[in-house]
């Protein structure tokens, strides 16, 4: 087997990280429904807690876990981010009867 | 070798799920394939030796953030997607727009300097992979991260209380209804005829007028019939 199949090192999880997040990004930009945008955004947030807990093992672990604190912080301020966003939504869909982003349009020009 | 058939395994979980999050035509699938993503995350976590991390990621992630994203999606209805039109030419734009961000991002990953080779031979790493990391991490979080980590605690009662106030009906004290709450203490200091009076003009300003010119006319005549009887 090729070697970097068998040995995992911090590349992969970099590249792993990179996917998620560019599948969460063409989420963000292709969906229209609210809900599912916030959805995608989750999901590049988690990606970078991949990274950051990847090069926390694999490059600074004599330094202590700096890289999982960060990390932690992320997931706080995400879950923050998330419950007023989804009732952010919730508020909107009592305002405009609508979940589509394409709706909201008292703001344009 | 183990470790390396886990990580596939998980890397092929995570990415089949956070495509079908993203391209499937139900909201509801959607929600259901974020769980797998974060729960794959989760197992990252394990192998990175972030134990409560990959914890902490289930509880918040998985459980309750899909429950608040699947409550959302009950609240606005997930009939939307179905007849939405699809702008296909916008589609392919973002996409390409998608890729290219990918590509800069794997070149940088590709082209950097910094050693990116593994070296968890390390003492402390050995140690994190037979003790677990956890009490470390406390230690961290109450010591040098202290004041981030109180900050932390502020800024999820903030946004508790505004989720909660942003999110609930408004039961605000509208003008109508301060007006409602002044007429009815009017009313009930008043004699009936006046009472309904003002009833009728707070309620329908438009016929209080001719009811007024009505019931004025009927008091004059009964005034000069009894004027005529003495």
């Amino acid at each position: 087997m090729p070697d970097f199949i068998t040995h995992i090192g911090l590349v992969h999880y970099i590249v792993l990280a990179t996917v998620l997040f560019s599948i969460g990004l063409v989420g963000v930009l292709t969906n229209r429904n609210v809900v599912r945008v916030l959805m995608a955004v989750e999901l590049m947030l988690s990606a970078v807690n991949i990274n950051l807990v990847a090069f926390n093992n694999y490059l600074h672990t004599n330094l202590g876990l700096m890289g999982q604190a960060f990390a932690i912080f992320i997931l706080t301020v995400s879950a923050a981010e998330a419950t007023v966003g989804l009732a952010l939504v919730i508020a909107l869909y009592r305002a405009r009867a609508t979940a589509d982003m394409e709706d909201y349009n008292l703001l344009k020009w | 070798m183990l470790d390396s058939a886990i990580f596939w395994v998980f890397a092929i979980l995570s990415v089949g799920a956070a495509l079908g999050a993203v391209f499937t035509r139900s909201i509801i699938h959607a929600a259901l394939f974020l769980i797998v993503v974060f729960m794959s995350i989760a197992g990252f976590f394990v192998l990175n030796n972030a134990d409560f991390l990959a914890i902490a990621q289930i509880i918040i992630y998985a459980v309750g953030l899909t429950i608040i994203m699947l409550f959302a999606i009950m609240f606005t209805g997930d009939k939307v997607m179905e007849k939405q039109k699809v702008n296909r030419m916008g589609r392919l734009a973002y996409g390409i727009i998608a890729a290219y961000v990918f590509a800069l991002l794997i070149r940088a990953v590709l082209s950097s300097t910094v050693n990116i080779m593994p070296n968890v031979t390390s003492e402390v790493a050995l140690q994190f992979s037979t003790q677990g990391s956890t009490t470390m991490l406390g230690e961290l979080l109450f010591n040098k991260y202290g004041l981030p980590f109180e900050l932390a605690s502020l800024l999820l009662l903030a946004a508790m209380i505004g989720a909660i106030v942003i999110a609930k009906k408004q039961f605000s004290e509208s003008p109508s209804q301060l007006g409602d709450v002044r007429l009815a203490l009017d009313l009930a200091s008043a004699p009936p005829e006046d009472a309904i009076r003002a009833l009728r003009r707070e309620r329908m300003p438009d016929i209080a007028e001719e009811a007024d010119v009505v019931t004025n006319a009927k008091t004059e005549s009964e005034k000069a019939s009894s004027a005529a009887k003495h």
